[in-house]
């Protein structure tokens, strides 16, 4: 296999706004309630009736039109202007008439929303902005003094106090200056995790972070993937499950591994996938072999409930991978392939848009393998410079846009 | 406090450790499903500049892109005229049979031999590397324009054997093309601008874009035709439409696809390649490709996370001739890869964090599986030797990654 070189095109785009369901909505239709004139039907010119309604009056608000940084919204005095837009404040300037001071211009490139009489601007994409309670993972940027700092893609580095992870050792343990000796043993730099986010500092927008549950903390066997966090509407969504299991092919043969891969989404657009890991059977199995290693060394108390945290704490911090079978890794490459695909068509990612894709590109595959078997299949392919990428793409945009 | 420009984040130990498995299970199992010798699509576009000799847009899906401009110029050359007139005094002298040893060796020294073409001088070609946000005198910038300059300048000789005679011929390289004659030559200005995410200092990464790029540019690079002849004062063609290629793309045996090619830009007669003594190599732009090693696997076009667990990262550099003896019916215009040279690159693996193991901290030396630890370079000879035959392929049957590479940019050029 060679290499491919195309001309540039627009073959990407194309793919977005042909497909019936356009995978990229316009929150600026749905969510107003002012209707929009279109490029004809000026001031001049309103309809009757709608004329209760506020309007923009210029001519340049057309449907799903983007603005750009600088651009006049509008110069009436009866709008107000919203995140994303800056009108120039009028001193009392005797020259500056009326108008001119309720000039309203554009700060990011983006769809208008007018709510009532509201303008903002959504942009196109932008940094993730924290909020409280969301589930994100991070990539440790530095170690500070009695805290960490956490690269959550948001405007600022984040930070995640040493007083709020869990300790190995049990939960109410004192943080001693020993502890701030060795934090590196926790979580060094380059490091990534998955943590709540704690608060956001009313100030600068500082988001805190932390680790206290099980289900955070340092993430191993797998591969992270970073898609676009916000803005438009797409990539991951909020308020769905993010955090999920898939039962990949790799586990339907005789194959020894569960075949079971999860995912994490993180709010902030960064993504793990990983070998499945059951918590408890985890710690179990972890439990029988200390008792093994230790049998002679005197008794230990079983597992309970209180004590389950103690166990599997004292191996969190650990950046050992377990072994992972062939077909376990490659489910997994498949999987950072489809969210890579998803993000790169502009459609949502949640847990049902991420299993639909799968299992496209999963029937992709059976498809192509058969095609590779007829050689002039593939020297015709090839030929017509098919990109097996592009066509596993449209695939998968057919799949998710199709069935929802 | 701003993140720092987030391309410099090192992988995890766990991830590092993840890829680094993976790539040496065989085959090695890369993260976007690639095979071994595949390399990631491009998008390309030539001639796009209308102010450069030629020009070339190169960009990977990954956000990385490479804007080439080459542009000519006529420069007088150093110095021509001492060594004219040394050259004429010496032809006075040998007349009068006086054997002068210092001046015929000044003559020999600047290359002037009477009934040879003047060679190039590596000074003629001035490559100029930008990336955004990096200062001029970074020291990846001086890195990646000497790696893409180097390989232009150098020569490779080759044996061609003929039926009538065994002749070394000495294929003319990048700077002997642009002589016009003993006073005048051409100087070539390539600037290369580089937008790519992952410029952190010391990457080799963006090494074989620029090198495709950088081919792609010299490729579609036209000089203006030439009216003055021999020694005289050159004097240029104004008509753009009748420019020459600098590297006239390589005849085809079946003619139907070039002339389609040159209809664009004129009668099939401007693509005759410029005179050239028969017997001589056609060469074409070298390349660059980046290899990695991971135990005994050998990768191609390692994306940016693939190169952080390189054992070893090598730069090979290929070049193309076609012998364009026509004397002979059985015309081969296989363009055959030539080695230029492979070079050793330190490999980002080496500046990584150490992993944790679950069992506490155990003996320094001691191998725990699934624990990631940084490498320390180095490649066996035996890596290295089958490093080369990848690339330059081992028998007739096997091609090579380099000619698949060659094959892929001719595609697209005739395309």
């Amino acid at each position: 296999m060679g290499i491919s070189i195309l001309p540039p095109s627009d073959s990407d785009d194309d793919l977005g706004s042909g497909s019936p369901g356009s995978p990229s909505p316009s929150p600026h239709d749905s969510s107003s309630d002012t209707s929009m004139p279109d490029a004809a039907s000026t001031s001049s010119s309103r309809r009757p009736g709608a004329g209760k309604r506020p309007k923009l009056s210029s001519s340049q608000r057309r449907r799903n039109r983007i603005l750009v940084p600088g651009e006049t919204i509008t110069d009436e005095a009866q709008w107000m202007r919203g995140h994303g837009t800056f009108s120039a404040a009028a001193p009392s300037s005797s020259h500056a008439s009326a108008s001119a001071g309720a000039t309203i211009t554009a700060t990011l490139p983006g769809p208008l929303h007018t709510t009532n009489k509201l303008l903002s601007i959504t942009p196109l994409r932008s940094r993730y902005h924290p909020s409280i309670g969301d589930l994100v993972l991070g990539r440790i940027v530095s170690v500070d003094r009695a805290r960490w700092r956490v690269d959550i893609a948001a405007p600022l580095l984040a930070q995640l106090p040493l007083s709020s992870i869990n300790l190995p050792g049990g939960v109410l343990r004192r943080r001693t200056t020993a502890d701030e000796l060795q934090m590196r043993t926790y979580f060094q730099e380059g490091d990534l995790l998955v943590a709540e986010v704690q608060g956001v500092g009313n100030s600068d927008g500082v988001a805190t972070l932390h680790t206290r549950s099980l289900r955070y903390g340092k993430l191993r066997n797998g591969v992270f993937v970073r898609v676009m966090g916000e803005g438009r509407g797409v990539g991951v969504v909020r308020g769905r499950r993010q955090v999920f299991t898939v039962a990949t092919v790799a586990g339907s043969g005789s194959g020894s591994g569960s075949g079971e891969v999860d995912v994490a989404l993180g709010v902030n657009g960064y993504c793990w996938v990983s070998r499945h890991v059951d918590p408890e059977a985890d710690a179990l199995e972890k439990e029988k072999a200390g008792k093994a290693k230790m049998a002679g060394a005197g008794s230990r108390v079983g597992m309970s409930i209180s004590n389950l945290d103690e166990l599997v704490s004292n191996e969190i911090y650990s950046s050992q991978n377990d072994e992972i079978d062939y077909r376990t890794r490659k489910e997994i490459a498949r999987l950072c392939t489809c969210i890579t695909l998803l993000a790169d068509a502009a459609l949502k990612i949640d847990e049902d848009t991420v299993i639909k894709a799968y299992s496209a590109a999963v029937e992709a595959e059976m498809e192509m393998m058969v095609d590779e078997d007829d050689e002039d299949a593939v020297a015709a392919a090839a030929a017509a410079g098919v990109d097996r990428k592009s066509e596993l793409k449209k695939r998968i945009v057919q799949a998710v846009v199709g069935g929802g | 406090m701003m993140p720092a420009t987030s391309t410099a984040t090192t992988l995890s130990p766990a991830e590092l450790s993840y890829l680094h498995t993976s790539l040496t299970q065989t085959p090695p199992l890369r993260p976007d499903l690639r095979s071994s010798t595949e390399f990631r699509p491009l998008r390309a576009e030539t001639d796009l500049l209308p102010t450069c000799n030629g020009s070339a847009h190169v960009s990977l899906t990954d956000g990385s892109e490479a804007l080439v401009g080459i542009k000519a110029e006529v420069h007088r050359t150093a110095g021509a005229n001492v060594t004219k007139r040394l050259d004429e005094e010496m032809r006075e002298k040998m007349s009068l049979d006086e054997p002068s040893s210092t001046i015929s060796a000044a003559a020999a020294a600047a290359g002037l031999d009477s009934n040879r073409k003047p060679r190039g001088h590596p000074d003629w070609i001035s490559l100029n590397v930008d990336i955004s946000t990096l200062r001029d005198d970074d020291a990846l910038l001086i890195f990646l324009s000497e790696m893409l300059r180097e390989p232009l300048l150098t020569t490779s000789t080759t044996t061609t054997t003929t039926t009538t005679t065994t002749t070394a011929t000495r294929s003319s390289s990048l700077a002997d093309m642009l002589v016009i004659n003993s006073n005048w030559h051409w100087h070539l200005h390539i600037d290369i601008l580089l937008l790519s995410p992952f410029t952190a200092s010391g990457t080799s990464y963006p090494l074989p874009l620029l090198s495709l790029a950088t081919h792609l540019a010299l490729r579609s690079a036209r000089l203006p035709k030439l009216k003055s002849q021999g020694e005289e004062d050159p004097l240029v063609d104004d008509d753009w439409e009748s420019s020459l290629f600098l590297f006239p793309p390589p005849p085809t045996s079946a003619r139907k696809p070039e002339s389609s090619a040159s209809g664009k830009a004129g009668p099939n007669e401007q693509h005759s390649i410029p005179p050239r003594e028969a017997g001589r190599l056609l060469t074409m732009p070298p390349i660059t490709l980046l290899v990695m090693t991971v135990n005994s696997n050998i990768i191609f076009d390692p994306s940016h996370s693939e190169l952080a667990v390189a054992d070893a990262v090598l730069a090979v550099s290929v070049s193309f001739s076609s012998d364009t003896t026509t004397h002979h019916h059985h015309h081969h215009h296989a363009q055959t890869p030539t080695l230029l040279a492979v070079r050793t690159i330190e490999t980002p693996a080496r500046d990584t964090m150490r992993g944790v193991p679950a069992a506490g901290e155990v003996v320094e030396g001691d191998l725990v599986p699934g624990v990631w630890r940084p490498r320390v370079g180095g490649v066996k000879r035996e890596v290295l030797k089958r490093v080369v035959r990848a690339v330059l392929g081992a028998s007739a049957d096997d091609s090579g990654v380099a000619r698949e590479v060659f094959d892929g940019l001719e595609a697209f050029l005739r395309s």
